[in-house]
């Protein structure tokens, strides 16, 4: 079971934990609506993980390469098995 | 003159709360109060300059913040707010940067604090 995780919430310290927690390295993390703050702290996470560019452009937050825009995060919401909000 | 201290503490976009803090400060300043915006915890990442959320259908409330002198409203920034949000001070509009001490000043010498 691979599932997608959409974090929509301003990071902190403890969700980002929570997150950590619940991640295997076969799922992926998108980051999306105040979570694209994100970009400004170095988070290492096991799997692989991207920024929704129009969010993170409305917010004046610069990403450098991991970006992903709609149309790419519907694909990957279609290639895995569960999507999850968090 | 009262004195009243607007402590804004939500991010800039998800809700209207931020852009709240501004209109009830906007409306007070008119009515000969002396108004001090805060912007605290996540409500820093209001005053980053070039915010662009036109893909959004919002406009920009860094344009208020950029232009906030305009409007008689003084506004300060939490230092450590800034600091623990990995946020460098160029890149924010132009603001009277403040601890936590001098905000405790603050509070203490105003006549009514508004948290949003």
């Amino acid at each position: 079971m691979r599932a997608l995780f959409l974090f929509s919430r301003t990071p902190n310290q403890e969700n980002i934990r929570f997150l950590k927690k619940l991640i295997d390295s076969s799922d992926c993390v998108v980051f999306i609506q105040n979570g694209v703050y994100i970009a400004k702290h170095n988070i290492e996470l096991e799997c692989q993980n991207y920024v929704l560019e129009p969010d993170a452009e409305a917010r004046g937050i610069k990403i450098n390469s991991n970006s992903v825009d709609y149309i790419r995060l519907v694909d990957l919401i279609m290639e895995f098995d569960k999507v999850v909000t968090i | 003159m009262k004195k009243v201290v607007i402590l804004s503490t939500k991010p800039p976009y998800g809700s209207s709360i931020n852009a709240e803090a501004f209109r009830a400060g906007l409306g007070l300043a008119f009515s000969e109060t002396q108004v001090d915006l805060i912007l605290i915890g996540d409500g820093v990442y209001g005053a980053i300059k070039e915010q662009s959320p036109t893909k959004l259908q919002m406009k920009p409330i860094s344009e208020v913040y950029n232009n906030i002198t305009d409007y008689n409203i003084n506004l300060f920034l939490i230092e450590d707010s800034i600091q623990e949000r990995n946020l460098d001070f160029e890149e924010l509009a132009k603001a009277n940067i403040i601890s936590y001490e001098e905000l405790k000043k603050m509070i203490n010498n105003a006549d009514v604090v508004l948290t949003f």
